[in-house]
């Protein structure tokens, strides 16, 4: 698969409602980021859906009233999901907008899995970037786990007993998620793929410096010689990077077992979540393995630096 | 040494190969082993036990595959004919069983359909062995027919009754494995779970065992093993299962199970079914307990480093082969006079007999001439070694009592402090009460001496101790030890010894490593982490006071009926994660008979507040203070025990009003 062919530009985040054309339907998570509420107010479309995350934990008061919002009480992607489409009504022939800065991953990932399903072919997808996070690399994100690290629904399974196991994670600020991932799957073969260029040159540095709290993981000698590297920005060139590392592992040895753990930008998270779509299905024994995150913070970042397009090919 | 790969990495026995397993094992002996796992029994077993206490290692030791490579010029029959077991491993992370937990759902419907697959996957296991077996015996005859036919009188599958071979029988479990992966998969975008299963729960690897009896003669009376590991990855409707294969296994197959120490959630069997009892469907056995009470650690220790070394048999000079001559160690004879100087400590900075005269001006001593406090003081403090001066103090702070008379009192402790001093009573209260906190009073000198601020760590008896018997631990310790070392070029196993200073860092480094990074499972982490931060919190409170409560104060004591829900629960999850480890099984109060639990935190934690690495005797808590530490929303009532204790440890005088509140804390 060339990923290089899909198309991604940068929107100028003054003029977001002249560059961006109208569409159908704009559909964001919403949290207390200023860039998240600026891009669903200033891009142009006929319908837009707010969905509430329950990990966000708003209350009632605490949501938007400025447009319809669908806010799911279940954790689980599939009954988010749900949610959020049986609100959404018939998308067949639909130009849909999905702003993907606010989504939780789980949810993220099983929306366009399900979109693909569903046979949407075509997404237009926003990012925006913040200026800076909070507190630089004491950043957090997630802010509870269950201790539960489990498969996306619909995005498992094992090709043989007897294969290698084989963990790539996407790495982020988030080194507790690193570490629940890399002991749930202790057996595994690590890749850690770094964001890399970072959304900006300070947030590489701050991202490896947390990294390397994610215990033991982070100190065995495939962390530094089976590390690769992936702009945050960009789930094409994520894709490609997985795709191709995956291609590696499979001239080696047949059938191995992949296991993508997606923990850094939602834009990464999008680039796995793509390479699933349009090659990992059909390889067989790709699962994409995240942490349960029961809260999350709603506001970590400062600022609207750039916001991203992406044309979203799901077929 | 700098360029040098760590030989203290830390590798786990999921990452060895299966080579590797056999190779890098030091025995424990095979007795041991043997005597854990049981081979021969007809019970099923768990064997439960914190991170590095070597379950994986133990259950694949004994799996087909590895024990296969310890004679791997032997056929495959002879080689279970010498074990006198088949036992197959499987990994519960390897089944990603979450999948099957699907809340929207019909809860037994996806019980049933866990418990098949798992079937399915213990069941490739044993046709993987079995074709090896077949493979590396070719003189043999089996009869793979038979075992077929066997197996499909519960498998009720025309594929599976039409195979000719146990190698298709191994395809076609594959492709049902796989058929309900897609299936699964499916669900979660169509909202519905459409598959066929092929057989009920227990009705393939249990008449797996008949069918191997009618495969091979040799094999007829050898035990089936499943070997399950990491249990604590099955919810409780999935362990359900697995107790229900526990309970109606007995005399076909049997299973022996690992997991973290609180890694079984029930007992219970599917569909609300008979509990499994203790002695009678299962046994259980602690491998940290096993491991802490093995009279040889040590020595194991010292071989498991050389091995690392490489040193086992071929060490090049006296040094290289014991790992004690590695580390500088504190010397504490001679009252630590050695060690004071090694480490810099000025034995004429005696700040902390202020604190001591400030506390005592507090006692109410009637008739007393003024300079009372300063005669006192000198008397017990003149012209003596640091650490007596301090331990007279303490005794001084232990023993005055209301209306007491303070000059005579200390007049009786230096009289006793200077026989013991000139060896005229080496042994006796004196001698035992330095015996006793002689270890305290050097940390607190250590921590307020301005140069050095923090108790050494150092010695490998010293390391070896605070790894519990965990070998991992130890690693943990050595890893970051040899690091240090070697980002300043030092070789301290070639070279010269490691100076305390360096080794404390690496304490330090170590406890560090397992509290912050190497624990992250989740909230129950989280929620264990705060309760021993906070028990590590008073302990320290304990250690530095002016009336030390407690000699080597590491661990606690308080009644189980004492415990909140949230603080039994976070107890849990503080033993499971080894931040804590129970000391024994609870005992019964003598005067209530209520049930008493005794728990320390984990000596690798030590380091990190400055606690001893032994332990002595127990802070006996009441309730208040007990929940205080272990409920995670009780952060308020934390402080204000805190407070309390602080004062009530250093204020032992009479601060009237403190000791009020105390009284009623304890």
């Amino acid at each position: 698969m060339d990923y290089s062919i899909f198309y991604r530009r940068a929107i100028n985040v003054s003029r977001i409602d002249k560059e961006l054309e109208l569409f159908d339907m704009l559909i964001s998570a919403y949290n207390s980021s200023e860039r998240v509420g600026r891009v669903f107010s200033d891009v142009r479309a006929r319908r837009k859906i707010w969905l509430i995350h329950p990990e966000y934990l708003y209350t009632q008061l605490e949501a938007p009233s400025d447009c319809k919002a669908v806010a799911p009480i279940s954790h689980d992607e599939v009954e988010q999901v749900n949610a959020l489409l049986l609100e959404a009504g018939d998308l067949e022939g639909l130009n849909i907008c999905i702003d993907i800065t606010g989504f939780m991953r789980h949810v993220l990932v099983f929306l366009f899995a399900k979109l693909a399903y569903m046979g949407v072919d075509r997404v237009s997808v926003l990012y925006s970037e913040p200026i800076s996070y909070f507190k630089q690399e004491a950043t957090n994100f997630s802010t509870t786990t269950s201790g539960l690290v489990r498969p996306v629904r619909g995005i498992s399974g094992g090709n043989s007993t007897q294969a290698v196991d084989h963990l790539i994670i996407a790495v982020g600020y988030d080194h507790k998620l690193i570490s629940e991932v890399s002991n749930f799957k202790d057996d595994s073969l690590v890749h850690p793929i770094f964001a890399f260029p970072s959304l900006s040159p300070d947030m590489y540095q701050q991202s490896a410096i947390r990294a390397a709290e994610s215990g033991d993981v982070a100190m065995r000698s495939e962390w530094i010689s089976s590390r690769r590297f992936a702009p945050a920005n960009d789930p094409f060139s994520t894709a490609a990077v997985v795709s191709k590392l995956i291609y590696d592992i499979d001239r080696g040895q047949s059938s191995a077992n992949i296991y993508l753990s997606p923990l850094s930008t939602k834009v990464q998270a999008l680039g796995f979540t793509l390479y699933w779509i349009l090659e990992g299905k059909y390889r067989g024994g790709v699962t994409i393995l995240l942490p349960e995150c029961i809260t999350y913070s709603r506001e970590t970042s400062t600022g609207f630096k750039r916001l991203w397009f992406y044309d979203v090919e799901l077929v | 040494m700098a360029n040098q790969t760590n030989p203290f990495a830390l590798v786990r026995a999921s990452d060895y190969t299966d080579v590797q397993i056999n190779s890098l094992w030091v025995e424990l002996g095979t007795k041991v082993i043997s005597a854990l796992i049981e081979p021969k029994s007809g019970m099923s077993k768990y064997i439960l036990g914190g991170k590095g206490s070597g379950k994986t290692h133990i259950l694949r030791h004994n799996s087909y595959p590895v024990a296969r490579l310890r004679t791997p010029l032997a056929t495959g029959v002879k080689v279970v004919e010498q074990l006198q077991f088949l036992a197959v491993f499987l990994r519960a992370t390897a089944l990603d069983a979450a999948r099957f937990e699907v809340s929207s759902d019909s809860a037994s419907k996806w019980q049933q359909l866990f418990g098949v697959y798992l079937e399915l996957r213990l069941a490739e296991g044993v046709l993987e062995a079995l074709c090896d077996i077949k493979s590396t015996s070719p003189n043999e005859q089996f009869d793979d027919e038979a075992l077929i036919r066997r197996v499909a009188e519960s498998v009720l599958d025309i594929n599976f009754s039409t195979c000719k071979c146990i190698e298709e029988a191994r395809l076609w479990l594959t492709a049902e494995r796989r058929r309900i992966d897609d299936a699964i998969n499916n669900a979660a975008f169509t909202g519905t779970l459409t598959v066929r299963v092929p057989f009920s729960i227990g009705a393939l690897c249990f008449p797996m065992k008949t069918a191997i009896m009618d495969w091979h003669p040799t094999l007829a009376n050898i035990p089936l093993i499943y070997l399950l590991d990491e249990i604590e990855n099955f919810s409780r409707s999935q362990q359900e299962v697995v107790n229900s294969l526990v309970r109606y296994g007995e005399g076909r197959a049997t299973f022996r199970i690992t997991g973290r120490l609180y890694a079984r959630k029930t007992r219970a069997t599917i569909g609300d079914g008979e509990e499994n009892r203790e002695g009678s469907e299962f046994k259980t056995v602690i491998l940290d307990d096993i491991l802490k009470a093995y009279p040889k650690y040590t020595d194991f220790a010292k071989k498991f480093v050389l091995k690392r070394l490489g040193y086992e048999t071929s060490a090049r000079t006296v040094n290289q082969a014991d790992p004690r001559s590695y580390f500088v160690e504190v010397k504490s004879d001679v009252f630590y006079e050695a060690a004071f100087a090694q480490l810099g400590i000025d034995p004429t900075d005696t700040g902390f007999i202020k604190s001591f005269s400030d506390a005592l001006k507090a006692y109410n001593f009637s008739g007393a001439n003024p300079n009372w406090v300063s005669d006192v003081v000198g008397e017990l403090t003149d012209n003596l070694p640091i650490i007596l001066k301090k331990l007279n103090l303490l005794k001084f702070c232990k023993t005055l009592k209301k209306r007491s008379n303070p000059s005579s009192l200390a007049e009786s402790i230096r009289k006793d402090c200077d026989r013991y001093l000139h060896g005229q009573a080496p042994k006796g209260s004196y001698a035992n009460s330095y015996g006793h906190y002689k270890g305290d009073l050097f940390a607190q000198l250590c921590r307020e001496s301005k140069k050095v601020g923090n108790v050494p760590y150092a010695g490998f008896e010293t390391f070896v101790s605070m790894s519990s018997g965990n070998p991992r631990n130890l690693l943990i310790i050595l890893g970051r030890a040899y690091e240090i070392a070697a980002f300043r070029e030092l070789d301290f196993i070639d070279g010269n010894p490691l100076s305390i200073d360096l080794q404390t860092q690496a304490a330090i480094e170590a406890a560090r490593f397992m509290f912050e990074r190497d624990t992250n499972y989740g909230s129950p982490s989280d929620v264990a982490r705060v309760a021993a931060e906070r028990l590590a919190i008073i302990l320290r409170t304990a250690r530095y006071s002016l009336n030390i409560p407690e000699v080597s104060p590491l661990a606690v004591s308080f009644s189980d009926t004492d415990l909140t829900n949230e603080s039994r629960s976070a107890l849990a999850n503080a033993l499971n994660y080894s931040f804590f480890f129970e000391i024994n099984e609870g005992r019964p109060d003598r005067n209530s008979d209520r049930l008493m639990r005794k728990v320390q935190l984990n000596p690798l934690l030590s380091p990190r507040w400055g606690l001893p690495i032994g332990r002595r005797g127990d802070l006996s808590l009441n309730e208040v203070v007990v929940n205080a530490i272990l409920s995670p929303s009780a952060k308020s009532e934390f402080e204000a025990v805190l407070t309390s204790l602080y004062q009530r440890w250093n204020s032992p005088f009479g601060n009237q009003d403190v000791s009020q509140v105390q009284n009623q804390l304890f």
